[in-house]
């Protein structure tokens, strides 16, 4: 298994206060499934630059209030 | 209640190749090894055995399949997305070097040292269903562990 890197993100509490917004609807503004949605929270997969734009840009949020590097 | 911990369709697949590789050719190289050295064995014995042998695994494999996409048409509809492509392309470099290793034993030390024809056949189909299963369980280690590329 490849070392996690030290990035934590926001997506839950981003979706909470986006109306309780779900994994699925996130999943599908994004193009990825519930279960990558779900990977990402939980640290278990880093996207790729283009879904981690995709992800602030649902949110109407800068990228560094999204994802944070914590090395 | 939202779910976190299901299964991705693409990591049911998996499971089903592996499965299905495991019965199917564990079954048949369970057979070649308890027959090995017998004169009876013949090569007859030994195709009509991989013929039963791909059957089962395709059986498995495709009729599981569509088992699962009856249940979630959706899921098995839709295009891999960005982690069910990484984790595909890590299974398959893993399973890659398995497959080299094989067909360098089986094709160009075995043929040197080994004069049974179907010992070398056999270690060459092994290698590759060898090379599939460290795929399949590369990515089912992927899925279930975590991939960061």
């Amino acid at each position: 298994m490849a070392k996690a890197p030290p990035i934590a993100n926001q997506i839950r509490t981003l979706r909470f206060m986006a109306g309780e917004m779900t994994q699925a609807e996130l999943g599908e503004k994004i193009g990825v499934t519930r279960q990558t949605v779900a990977a990402i929270e939980a640290g278990k997969y880093s996207p790729t630059l283009e879904a981690a734009f995709r992800i602030a840009q649902v949110f109407g949020k800068p990228l560094e209030e999204v994802f944070q590097w914590e090395g | 209640m939202e779910k976190t911990l299901d299964m991705p369709f693409r990591e049911k697949e998996a499971w089903l190749a592996l499965g299905g590789m495991a019965i199917g050719y564990g079954g048949y190289f369970t057979a070649v090894a308890v027959t090995q050295g017998q004169p009876q064995a013949n090569a007859l014995q030994f195709i009509l055995w991989f013929a039963i042998a791909t059957v089962v695994r395709v059986a498995i494999e495709f009729g599981g399949r569509a088992v699962l996409a009856t249940r979630s048409p959706g899921e098995a509809r839709a295009r891999p997305d960005e982690r069910d492509r990484a984790i595909a392309q890590h299974g398959l470099a893993a399973g890659y070097g398995v497959m080299m290793l094989a067909l360098i034993v089986a094709g160009v030390i075995m043929p040197l040292s080994v004069p049974d024809s179907w010992h070398i056949a056999n270690t060459g189909l092994f290698g590759l269903v060898l090379a599939e299963v460290v795929r399949c369980a590369v990515v089912i280690a992927d899925y279930r562990r975590g991939w960061h590329g």
